[in-house]
C-alpha cells in the first residue's frame, strides 16, 4: 500500500472509518424502477457522527476497573473494522483495488471499495478474524463483536430515517438540548409525514370485546 | 414516605398494579422506581437534577407537561442510548445502564414510572389455556377472574381496523384461517388485537373537529405512536394507550395510600431471621440516582417488580439464599420479523387506497394465534425503527439461511445499499409481521451475576438466551405462516429479518412460580418477600404477549399478600 502524506489524528481516523462504514450501508445511489439515481447517502448526511456519538455515549466503564488509558468505543470499533479489512486482504478475498483517495485519514477498512467493506463486516460478523488480538472490549468477546455489527447497521439506518438530521444546529448538542428544526430527508424519501395528532383512518371494527364473559369458549 | 406497610420495587407492568391493589385495600405503599417520572409536576424537567423526593398526589400529574416530554419523535423517545424511553438514569447525559449478553442482541427495557409499558404496544391477550392448565401451579380457570378485572380496569378493547389490519385480515382469510371470537384461545385463527388502548374518539371521522383537538380529547386518534410513547388524551389518567403510568399509577395515587419515589434504584433486600417465619424481608436499600446516596426503608413486606433481569439480579446481589432456579429458565418468544412489499394496484383492489399506511392506527392491531406454535402480529413502525428492525438486525448477516428450504422464495438477513433504499422508498407499501414463538424453559438460559463487572448498583447481570429445538421448530412454522399470509395478501416480495435470539423484548420466567415463588407469589426461602413481574411466569404462556398475565397475577398476589399478612 503506498504511503500517504496526510497527517492522521485519532479523531480523523475514527471519523474516516465510520464515514466509510455508513457509506457502505447507505450509499448515495438508489435503484429505482427507472434505473439507478443519485440520492443523499448516509455519509453526506453526517450519519457517521451520530453513530460515533451514540457508541461513545453507550460505553460502559466498570466500577473499580482502571479506566486510564481507556480507548473510546468508537476507536476500538474502528480498529476492529480495520482488522476485518486486513483479514480480507490476507485471505485474498478482495475484489477491487484499495484506494486512499476518499478517506485519506482512514485505515485499511476505509480504503476498500464499498462491496469489500461489506465483506469485511461479514468476516467480522462470522468471527473469522483473530478475535484474541482485538482491543478491549472486543477481545475474545464474540457476543459483543456480533452485537456491534448489528449496531453499525441499526444505528446507520435509525440515524438516517429518524428525525436526527432534522435537529439541524442542535444535532451535536446534549440530548436535552436537541430540537427538531427541519424536515429530515429520510422522511421525505420514505413518505413519513412526521409525528401526528391522529389520522382519520378508521375502517370499522371486526369484533366487539366480550367483557366479563368468563371462560366463554373454553370448556 | 416513612413506615409504609409495603415497599414495591419497580413501577412497570407489574409493580404499578400491585401498588394500586394494595393501596385500595388501605395499605400504605412506597414504590421505588429506578428511572424518571414523566408527566409529574414535581419533576418539570426530569432529565435535569431537581428536588429529590417523591410524589403521592394525583394532582401532581400534568398532561401538558407530559405532552411536552412525550414528543412522539422516535429518536428522542426510542433511541436505546439517549432516548427518554431507555434503560438508564433520568440524566440522559449519562450512559445507559449496561447489560452483559453472552450472545448477540440487546435487552429492550425501559426505566421510569410505567417501566417498559411506556413503549409497549399494549397488546393484551390472555395466555393460551393449554400452556397453563395442568402445567402451572395454578389453573387457567383460577386466572380468569383476575384477567377480567385487569381487562376492565385498563381497559382492554379490540383494536379498530385501519389499512394494515384490513390487509392482514384479507391475507389471513385467503390463507384459510378462521376468525377467533373468544379470549380463551384453544385453536388457530386470526382476530383483532385485544389492546389496552381506549376506543377511538367517536368524532374521529368528523371533520368539524381538528385532529389536534381530538388528540386532547378522550379516545385513540389512530396516530400510530404506541411504540414511541402515547401522549394523547385530556388528562394523564385518560391517555389513550394504557401504559401503567397513565392507568394503574393514577389509580394508585387516587387511593391516597401510595407514594412513588422515582430516581431510586434498589440495591439490596434487607432481611432478618425471625423465630416464627425464618428468613424475612424487612426493608430495602436503595440509591438515589442523582445524588448517589444510599438510603434504607423498612416495611412489613417487600414486593419485587423490577422486571426479569433486575429482580433476579437484586436477589443475587442481596445474597439471598441459594436457589438453583433464581434467574434461570428465561424464555423470550424467540422472535422474528417479516416484511412484505406491495404493489399500488394490488393495494387499490384490496384496500381501495394505494398505501398500507404503516404509521396509522395501533402500532399492532391484529394477530393470528396458533396454540402449540405461538402467534404473529401485524405491526407498523415509524421509519427509523422500520429501517433498523426490518433490515439492520439479523443473525443471518448478509447471507441467506437454511430456513429458506421448503418456503417460497424470500430474501433474508441484513439489507443494505440500493436494495435497502428501495425498501424504504416503498415504506408506505410495506406490511410487517412480528413473530412470537412458543419456546421452552431451559435452566441454562437466564441471568447470573457477572463475576468481574460491577456498576454503581452492584454486580452486573450476565444474560444468556439460546433457543432450544422446540423454539427453532415453532419459529420456522410461524415464519411459513407469516410469509404465506403476506403472499396471499398480494405481496410481491418478502424479506425475513431472522432476528438474533437474544433480542430480548418478551422476557419472562426468571423467578418462576413453583420453584422460586409459591403460587401466591411469595418467595419460598424468604417470607414477606413477593415477586410481581414477568419473572414469575412458569413459562412463555404459549407464545403470547406477557403483560396482561403479569397484571392478572399481580392483582392476585396483592390479594394473597393482604390475606396472609394484613388480614384481621
Ligand atoms: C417495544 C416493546 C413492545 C412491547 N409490546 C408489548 C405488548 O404489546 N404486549 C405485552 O404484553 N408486552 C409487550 N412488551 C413487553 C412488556 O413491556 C413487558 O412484558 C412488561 O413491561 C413487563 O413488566 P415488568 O413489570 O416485568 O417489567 P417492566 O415493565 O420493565 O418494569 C420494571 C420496572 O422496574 C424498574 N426497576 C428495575 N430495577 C429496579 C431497581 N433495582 N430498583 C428500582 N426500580 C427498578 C424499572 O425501571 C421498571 O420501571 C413490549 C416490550 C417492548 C420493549
Amino acid at each position: 500500500m503506498r504511503s500517504i502524506s496526510v497527517k492522521r489524528t485519532a479523531s480523523g481516523y475514527v471519523q474516516a472509518t465510520f464515514q466509510a462504514a455508513v457509506d457502505a450501508v447507505i450509499p448515495p445511489v438508489f435503484q429505482g424502477s427507472g434505473g439507478s439515481i443519485q440520492i443523499v447517502g448516509a455519509a453526506q448526511l453526517g450519519v457517521h457522527k451520530y453513530v460515533i456519538r451514540q457508541l461513545d455515549h453507550s460505553q460502559f466503564i466498570p466500577v473499580g476497573m482502571p479506566v486510564e488509558p481507556l480507548m473510546s468505543l468508537s476507536m476500538s470499533t474502528a480498529v476492529m473494522l480495520d482488522a476485518g479489512a486486513e483479514e480480507l486482504v490476507h485471505i485474498g478475498a478482495m475484489t477491487d483495488p484499495v484506494s486512499r483517495m476518499l478517506y485519506p485519514e482512514g485505515g485499511t477498512f476505509s480504503a476498500l471499495s464499498r462491496i469489500n467493506r461489506l465483506k469485511a463486516i461479514a468476516l467480522i460478523n462470522q468471527l473469522a478474524i483473530p478475535i484474541h488480538a482485538l482491543p478491549f472490549p472486543y477481545q475474545n468477546n464474540p457476543g459483543l463483536i456480533q452485537t456491534m455489527m448489528e449496531s453499525l447497521h441499526q444505528l446507520t439506518m435509525f440515524g438516517y430515517y429518524s428525525e436526527w438530521f432534522g435537529y439541524g444546529r442542535t444535532r451535536c448538542l446534549p440530548p436535552e438540548e436537541q430540537r427538531v428544526e427541519c424536515f429530515p430527508p429520510g422522511w421525505r424519501m420514505s413518505g413519513y409525514p412526521g409525528p401526528s395528532f391522529g389520522y382519520r383512518g378508521l375502517r370499522g371494527f371486526l369484533l366487539k370485546y366480550p367483557h366479563q364473559k368468563g371462560a366463554d369458549g373454553y370448556e | 414516605m416513612n413506615n409504609p406497610n409495603v415497599i414495591v420495587i419497580g413501577s412497570g407492568g407489574g409493580g404499578a398494579v400491585v401498588a394500586k391493589e394494595l393501596g385500595e385495600k388501605g395499605l400504605k405503599v412506597v414504590v421505588l422506581e429506578a428511572g424518571p417520572w414523566y408527566g409529574n409536576s414535581q419533576w418539570p424537567d426530569p432529565g435535569r437534577r431537581g428536588a429529590a423526593g417523591s410524589s403521592s398526589s394525583p394532582k401532581d400529574l400534568d398532561i401538558a407537561l407530559f405532552r411536552n416530554q412525550y414528543t412522539k419523535f422516535e429518536g428522542e423517545m426510542n433511541d436505546l442510548i439517549t432516548g427518554r424511553l431507555r434503560w438508564g438514569p433520568a440524566d440522559r447525559n449519562r450512559p445507559p445502564w449496561f447489560r452483559n449478553l453472552s450472545e448477540r442482541g440487546f435487552v429492550w427495557q425501559v426505566a421510569g414510572v410505567g417501566g417498559t409499558t411506556q413503549v409497549y404496544l399494549a397488546n393484551s391477550p390472555r395466555a393460551f389455556p393449554e400452556a397453563v392448565e395442568h402445567i402451572w401451579p395454578i389453573s387457567y380457570r383460577e386466572l380468569i377472574p383476575y384477567y377480567e378485572k385487569v381487562e376492565a380496569t385498563l381497559p382492554v378493547e379490540f383494536a379498530p381496523t385501519t389499512a394494515k389490519e384490513e390487509l392482514f385480515y384479507y391475507g389471513a382469510k385467503k390463507a384459510g384461517w378462521p376468525l377467533i371470537k373468544t379470549l380463551n384461545v384453544t385453536s388457530p385463527g386470526y382476530r383483532p388485537q385485544p389492546n389496552a388502548i381506549l376506543p377511538p374518539n367517536k368524532s374521529l371521522m368528523n371533520p368539524a373537529y381538528s385532529l389536534e383537538q381530538l388528540a386532547r380529547m378522550e379516545g385513540c386518534t389512530l396516530a400510530g405512536h404506541c411504540i414511541n410513547g402515547c401522549p394523547h388524551g385530556p388528562s394523564m389518567d385518560k391517555v389513550a394507550k394504557r401504559s401503567t403510568n397513565v392507568s394503574y399509577v393514577p389509580l394508585a395515587l387516587q387511593t391516597g395510600n401510595v407514594t412513588i419515589r422515582p430516581n431510586a434504584f434498589a440495591t439490596r433486600i434487607m432481611t432478618d431471621r425471625h423465630a416464627a417465619d425464618g428468613l424475612t424481608a424487612i426493608g430495602v436499600q436503595f440509591r438515589d440516582t442523582w445524588t448517589g446516596e444510599t438510603e434504607e426503608l423498612r416495611a412489613e413486606a417487600v414486593v419485587m417488580a423490577a422486571g426479569c433481569i433486575e429482580s433476579p439480579r437484586l436477589w443475587l446481589n442481596s445474597g439471598l439464599p441459594q436457589n438453583p432456579w433464581v434467574g434461570k429458565g428465561m424464555v423470550n418468544h424467540y422472535m422474528d420479523w417479516v416484511t412484505g412489499l406491495f404493489d399500488e394496484r394490488d393495494l387499490m383492489s384490496v384496500l381501495g387506497s394505494t398505501s398500507t399506511e404503516p404509521f396509522v392506527g395501533h402500532t399492532s392491531g391484529a394477530r393470528l394465534d396458533y396454540p402449540g406454535l405461538g402467534s404473529i402480529l401485524v405491526t407498523g413502525l415509524s421509519p427509523g425503527l422500520t429501517g433498523s428492525m426490518s433490515f439492520g438486525l439479523s443473525q443471518a448477516g448478509y447471507a441467506s439461511h437454511p430456513y429458506s428450504a421448503g418456503i417460497s422464495a424470500f430474501g433474508q438477513g441484513w439489507v443494505v445499499g440500493a436494495e435497502f433504499q428501495e425498501w424504504m422508498f416503498n415504506y408506505r407499501r410495506t406490511l410487517s409481521i412480528a413473530i412470537l414463538t412458543d419456546d421452552d424453559v431451559d435452566s441454562r438460559n437466564g441471568v447470573t451475576l457477572d463475576p468481574m463487572l460491577k456498576d454503581e448498583h452492584g454486580s452486573l447481570p450476565k444474560i444468556r438466551y439460546v433457543p432450544g429445538r422446540k423454539a427453532r421448530r415453532n419459529r420456522k412454522e410461524l415464519i411459513k405462516i407469516a410469509i404465506d399470509l403476506l403472499y396471499k395478501a398480494g405481496a410481491r416480495k418478502v424479506q425475513l429479518s431472522d432476528w438474533p435470539a437474544s433480542l430480548l423484548i418478551h422476557i419472562e420466567s426468571t423467578m418462576r412460580m413453583g420453584v422460586v415463588v409459591d403460587e401466591n407469589g411469595e418467595a419460598f426461602q424468604v417470607s414477606r418477600l413477593y415477586i410481581a413481574d414477568n419473572s414469575v411466569h412458569f413459562n412463555g404462556l404459549g407464545g403470547v404477549n406477557p403483560t396482561l398475565t403479569t397484571q392478572a397475577l399481580a392483582t392476585r398476589t396483592a390479594e394473597k399478600l393482604i390475606d396472609k399478612y394484613f388480614g384481621d
